[in-house]
């Protein structure tokens, strides 16, 4: 049987201070060019949404999107969801900005919560990511091929 | 194994170690085994179920599920006189390994437009 799947963790270093970071990071008319999702609030209990199928996205169609949930906004230092598809439990994104620098923030990201899902639970998370499969990993994965 | 991101405005690459890159590429960047990959997503299938979902030759469907599992993305499992295609466990696990690229990317993203708007 698979072995149970560890937290996603991923930062990035942005030279700019972590109020403006936090701005961005947050704030509607930002989010939605850096994360492209749908809906968008900054208020606790919001559900916004990731969209895979970009000719649902043009229509404001949010069928089979991941739903996200915001559960934290502590300005300008922690920004959390949920990111999940309703019936399967939840994953959970946090974002934390620290300030390493004066004019520097460091962002982590972690994706954690996968250890919820049991072995036969696993088709459940393959739907759950099959769309990046499509829409998003594969186009990259083409790309790095045809480059060579 | 080196993974670019798409979008020409981010630089990170994520560098693992896996030998038949090559292989899984060219597994990946054709449309017909994309979409064997993903009819597969969604449970095992015997090949006669899985030739019905495409128009091509069966043949050339036989040569696509030999890359794809020459490239370990499959696995073929004989239950009686069935032969059952199944995605391959490891494909889980590059899975979240490509989830963490998707989020490099966003972060990516917001570090472009973090950078600009304070200039």
């Amino acid at each position: 049987m698979i072995e149970r799947l560890r937290n996603i963790e991923t930062s990035i270093e942005i030279n700019a201070s972590r109020e403006h970071v936090w701005k961005i990071l947050t704030e509607p008319e930002y989010v939605v060019q850096w994360l492209g999702c749908m809906r968008y609030q900054n208020t606790l209990g919001h559900v916004f949404y990731m969209q895979q199928d970009s000719q649902k996205r043009q229509a404001d169609d949010v069928s089979g999107a991941t739903h996200c949930r915001i559960d934290t906004l502590t300005a300008p230092e922690v920004f959390a969801f949920s990111w999940y598809h309703p019936g399967t439990p939840e994953t959970r994104v946090e974002i934390q900005l620290k300030a390493s620098a004066p004019r520097q923030t460091s962002v982590t990201l972690v994706h954690s919560g996968w250890d919820q899902f049991e072995p036969e639970q696993i088709r459940a998370i393959r739907e759950m990511l099959a769309g990046g499969w499509s829409s998003f990993v594969l186009p990259q994965l083409k790309q790095a091929a045809e480059r060579g | 194994m080196t993974r670019r991101c798409g979008d020409g405005t981010i630089g990170n690459t994520m560098v693992t170690n896996s030998e038949p890159k090559d292989v899984v590429f060219r597994a990946l960047a054709d449309p017909v085994r994309r979409e064997i990959l993903q009819s597969l997503s969604a449970g095992s299938q015997p090949v006669n179920r899985l030739a019905g979902r495409f128009t091509i030759s069966r043949p050339a469907i036989s040569r696509h599920l030999k890359l794809l599992k020459q490239a370990n993305l499959i696995g073929l499992s004989e239950v009686g006189r069935e032969n059952l295609y199944y995605l391959k466990d490891d494909a889980l696990r590059q899975l979240a390994a490509w989830l963490e690229t998707f989020w490099n990317k966003k972060l990516s993203a917001l570090k472009a437009l973090a950078e600009k708007d304070s200039k």
